[in-house]
């Protein structure tokens, strides 16, 4: 009969309040690593959807909402800008490349984007079948758009006018599904991407034939369809009403990043928006509500180790006549110290197995309940090095609520323990 | 002449006291080796004092203890710890068992905390001995008092002692009891080869020793 078995026949006497020590503590533990891999995972998909992207430039209004809208489509656009901007911006000297995006429809509230293939080969996207579109209204799916609309290639469907779903549809302009995406962890999986023209020509907008040399050869696999993007050029403008989103910016030079921007913003109607700075407010937002979450579980860690100090008290007063007892059989002080110690780290690690068992397990519950986390990565099977943080803290918690009770079983007075016959 | 048998428990000049009051006043017993003996006393004349200071788990205000050879005044507090877990035996008076742990694990728990290996066939030879071998996996709670009692007796002889102490194991028994419990010590420490020291104020059981020491009580 080791110490260790002494101490989980203790912990198995006290049922109840075992369970419940281990479950305050698997809480506050399992809550903060499913924070964790939350914030992890939507951190990482912030700077992964904004990798490369100097600039934004669009209409007027909240920079915020410009980068959510364009980069992250998460919000509604601030507005238009004429299409000759992207030919502006594209000439000048500071600046490397310029994408343009059109917004204003969607399929079952993923958004249909209007633009170059750059946009696709900007994340790295290739197709997993099909090709990249050739001509107006051939769209390419992203791989989550694929999978919740069942739409193949060549499947055909209407666009909804508007972000949301059930917007009125543009039934005289249906949409041919010429290429799919494979999944590339970034926004692009929850897009449907095809050229500006068509988002144009859906709303009534004349367009310009393209030059023979923009088209992509058709009839290639999907493997020789990679780096059709290095070829694409805009479509020229002819009516006024031609307008773009927003422009999405890579400088040529550091030096653009302190000229560009007042440029922008001197330009009537233009707002120039960093997805750096942009990011940098929306996650210190979040950080808010991330930091009063992670505070509430560790004040149930906290809650968890003052349970635990007062299971462990109240079982070391039932209990001092057995330590007494063990005394006479030998025990020096120090074993009967350890003991307690090790009853409460056995109660901090089994809190610690079944709060990581928790968060992971809560993880992958969410990721499969909700598309929109899903999407982000989320996974119970992946882990993050704070964990570590997180376990030794709970260790921590576990050996200073015992280390009071293991003190007293260390001084405990063998003679008035047996005398007092209880 | 005969040369002095050998003194398994040697006690010189001992005093105890708690602050000032005196509890408990010995001025020499020898118990040899093998030699049952009987420490008799009303309420309040030392007896559970004298045993708890041959077993070191306090210290004498004055005088000297020595059992098997060692004198405990000349052990640190770990090695005195040590020595009560390999050379002594100890049956409480309220014959306290570890609640959680079964009665085969309480004896395991005595060997282990005494440093020994855990030795299976002896623990089961000594529970069949004291007539409790089908009882081994229950828990304290479940048994009578008379199987507390036996139980009490086993755990204190699973490592071997050389010295067994008993605190009032008859106190609260009737006669037929009382003389079962006795019978059951005497026996079971002859069998191990034990010296046995009862502390009682239990007059029924003197007539199963030889050789006593009487307790006054202080004022």
């Amino acid at each position: 009969m080791s110490l260790l078995g002494l101490s989980l026949a203790y912990l198995r006497m006290r049922l109840l309040g075992t369970c419940l020590n281990l479950l305050l503590l698997a809480l506050g533990v399992g809550m903060i690593v499913l924070l964790l891999l939350f914030s992890a995972k939507l951190e990482e998909r912030l700077t992964r959807d904004a990798s490369g992207l100097d600039l934004v430039i669009g209409a007027k209004g909240s920079p915020l909402q410009l980068i959510l809208s364009s980069i992250y489509h998460l919000d509604i656009p601030t507005g238009n800008i004429p299409f000759s901007e992207v030919q502006r911006w594209r000439s000048h000297d500071l600046v490397e490349t310029v994408i343009p995006l059109a917004l204003g429809d969607s399929l079952g509230g993923f958004r249909i984007v209007g633009t170059e293939p750059a946009y696709a080969g900007h994340y790295g996207a290739s197709l997993s079948e099909g090709r990249f579109w050739d001509a107006p209204f051939e769209a390419v799916l992203g791989s989550d758009v694929a999978e919740r609309t069942n739409l193949g290639i060549g499947d055909r469907f209407f666009g909804n006018h508007g972000l949301a779903p059930g917007g009125p549809a543009h039934s005289d302009h249906p949409y041919e599904v010429v290429g799919l995406l494979i999944p590339s962890a970034s926004v692009l999986d929850r897009l449907v991407l095809t050229d500006v023209d068509s988002v144009w020509a859906a709303h009534g907008i004349e367009v310009a034939k393209r030059h023979d040399e923009s088209k992509i050869e058709p009839g290639g696999d999907a493997d020789q369809q990679q780096e059709p993007y290095a070829r694409a050029v805009a479509p020229q403008p002819v009516d006024d009403r031609q307008a773009v989103t927003a422009l999405l910016l890579s400088y040529r030079t550091p030096l653009a990043a302190v000229q560009l921007p007042p440029l922008v913003n001197q330009t009537k109607g233009l707002q120039a928006a960093a997805p750096a700075l942009e990011m940098a407010r929306l996650l210190s937002m979040i950080g808010i509500g991330v930091d009063a979450i992670r505070g509430f579980s560790l004040l149930l860690m906290a809650t968890a180790g003052l349970s635990l100090f007062i299971g462990l008290t109240n079982a070391l007063q039932a209990r001092r006549y057995d330590l007494a007892v063990m005394r006479t059989m030998g025990a020096s002080p120090s074993i009967l110290f350890v003991q307690l110690l090790l009853e409460g780290m056995l109660l901090a690690g089994g809190g610690v197995v079944l709060g990581l068992l928790l968060g992971h397990g809560a993880a992958s519950l969410l990721a499969a309940s909700f598309t929109s986390i899903e999407t982000l990565g989320l996974s119970g099977f992946a882990w993050v090095a704070e964990e570590a943080y997180v376990v030794a803290l709970a260790l921590a918690v576990g050996l200073v609520a015992a280390l009071i009770p293991a003190i007293q079983a260390y001084r405990t007075d063998i003679a008035a323990v047996l005398a007092s016959g209880r | 002449m005969a040369a002095p048998s050998t003194a398994l428990l040697e006690i010189n000049s001992l005093v105890r006291r708690y602050g000032d009051r005196t509890v408990l006043r010995v001025d020499a017993w020898r118990v040899p080796a093998a030699r049952h003996s009987l420490v008799l006393g009303a309420s309040g004349s030392g007896k559970s004092t004298l045993l708890h200071l041959i077993a070191g788990l306090i210290s004498p205000s004055e005088g000297q203890i020595t059992v098997s050879g060692q004198r405990f005044s000349d052990l640190s507090g770990r090695e005195r710890d040590a020595f009560r877990g390999r050379h002594l035996g100890i049956v409480l008076q309220n014959l306290h068992l570890i609640g959680a742990l079964s009665l085969r694990d309480n004896l395991r728990l005595a060997q282990s905390l005494a440093g020994r290996a855990i030795e299976p066939d002896w623990i089961a030879q000594l529970l069949d001995q004291v007539g409790l071998i089908s009882l081994a996996r229950q828990k304290p709670e479940m048994l009578s008092h008379g199987e507390r009692q036996r139980a009490a007796i086993a755990r204190a002889l699973v490592n071997r002692p050389t010295l067994l102490l008993a605190d009032e194991p008859t106190s609260a028994l009737d006669d037929d009891n009382a003389h079962n419990v006795m019978e059951l010590l005497l026996r079971q420490a002859t069998l191990s080869g034990a010296t046995l020291i009862v502390a009682t104020h239990d007059q029924r059981i003197a007539p199963h020793f030889d050789d006593r020491l009487v307790l006054e009580a202080y004022e």
